[in-house]
């Protein structure tokens, strides 16, 4: 799993990866890490890690342990655990995740429903409606 | 006892070729020599040698050679130890295996340093290293669930060994793991990886696919690991 963008670049570190003049349609399922800089079209489903490059263009229902996204994105987002959403990021979906961080300069435009299952002590956070567009 | 197996390849290189045989007679490692431009039914020669108790089949060729043998021996139910002598030019699945001249060679098959190693298919036929095709007209569909497509013109490659560009590239196949990689290489870093895990449908009417650099099939071609599993005497500095 990644904590840093530098993991990504390690290409030992990915199982899956879509190199920027690449398209991918169809469903796609994986138990390890993808990468993605190219284009992609359907569903990801991975109980690794995602990360999204900035020139990738994804139209897709994902669901993973953990994501970064550095890119566009028109889809609902399901990360069990860590989601990162980089600066340059759009997202046109809804988001449920466990833990998240949004760089300033990200655009979301979809429900953001964050739930840390791993500490019952603390309340779900539930947010209806955000949209950030370069206010955060 | 060692089988030899010679290639019309060794006629050209004849230096090369009686380089690695002084070394073998230095070892010790002397055996029979078949000549498989003398005799018509390669198949039948090689199944009775391993009926008389061939311990290894020593194959001194290129890839189509080794490619050719391993097709014979794929069909067989016996598994005797294969070994390859590289002789000439298009080497690349002695130079993933480690063995990276004749000269080599001939230690290597005394150090007898063994993997398995699972063989890749092709519709009926088999290969051990890759399979490529131009990504021209071709369409894939990967474990019947996606498809791939590259926006710029390049080859895809099906790889089960990993050679030596992938090497230099980081991108390691290995031939135990069940799983195909299937690479494709644009300018620069631009790189793509998918794992095959079932297996890769290539569709394409104008293009051939080609089986270890040396044997080109038509498509529809359906890609997948084989559940041949052989052994090899490999190097110490094989590349998977």
């Amino acid at each position: 799993m990644f904590k840093k963008d530098q993991k990504f670049e390690n290409f030992t570190e990915a199982e899956t990866i879509i190199g920027e003049s690449v398209l991918v349609k169809g469903n796609f399922e994986s138990n390890g890490n993808l990468i993605i800089n190219g284009s992609l079209e359907g569903e990801i489903k991975t109980k690794g890690a995602v990360l999204i490059g900035e020139k990738s263009k994804i139209n897709a229902n994902i669901s993973a342990q953990e994501m970064m996204v550095k890119g566009n994105v028109v889809g609902n987002l399901n990360i069990s655990d860590y989601l990162a959403i980089g600066e340059n990021a759009k997202i046109l979906g809804d988001i449920k995740c466990s833990q998240i961080s949004i760089e300033r300069g990200a655009e979301i435009n979809g429900q953001v429903s964050i739930s840390n299952q791993g500490n019952k002590k603390e309340k779900n956070i539930e947010i209806e409606k955000i949209e950030i567009n370069n206010s955060l | 006892m060692n089988v030899f197996i010679y290639d019309a390849v060794t006629e050209k290189y004849k230096k090369t070729t009686r380089r690695f045989e002084e070394k073998i007679n230095t070892l010790g490692l002397q055996g029979k020599i078949v000549y498989l431009q003398s005799i018509k039914n390669h198949r039948e020669t090689i199944e009775q040698e391993i009926r008389n108790g061939a311990k290894t089949i020593i194959i001194l060729g290129n890839d189509q050679t080794v490619n050719n043998v391993i097709n014979i021996l794929a069909n067989i139910s016996e598994n005797v130890p294969v070994f390859i002598v590289p002789i000439g030019t298009n080497n690349s699945i002695a130079e993933s295996m480690g063995i990276k001249n004749e000269k080599e060679a001939a230690f290597i098959l005394s150090a007898r340093r063994m993997e398995n190693i699972k063989i890749a298919k092709a519709n009926h036929l088999f290969f051990i290293n890759n399979c490529q095709i131009s990504n021209k007209s071709t369409n894939l569909k990967i474990d019947n669930s996606y498809s791939v497509y590259s926006q710029k013109e390049t080859k895809y490659k099906v790889v089960n060994l990993t050679d030596k560009e992938s090497f230099l590239k980081e991108i390691k196949s290995s031939p135990q793991d069940n799983i195909l990689e299937l690479i494709i290489k644009n300018k620069g870093n631009d790189i793509s990886v998918f794992p095959i895990k079932k297996n890769l449908e290539i569709n394409n009417d104008q293009e051939k696919i080609l089986l270890d650099n040396s044997i080109k099939i038509d498509s529809p071609a359906s890609i997948s690991i084989s559940d041949k599993t052989m052994s090899f005497i490999v190097g110490k500095e094989r590349l998977f």
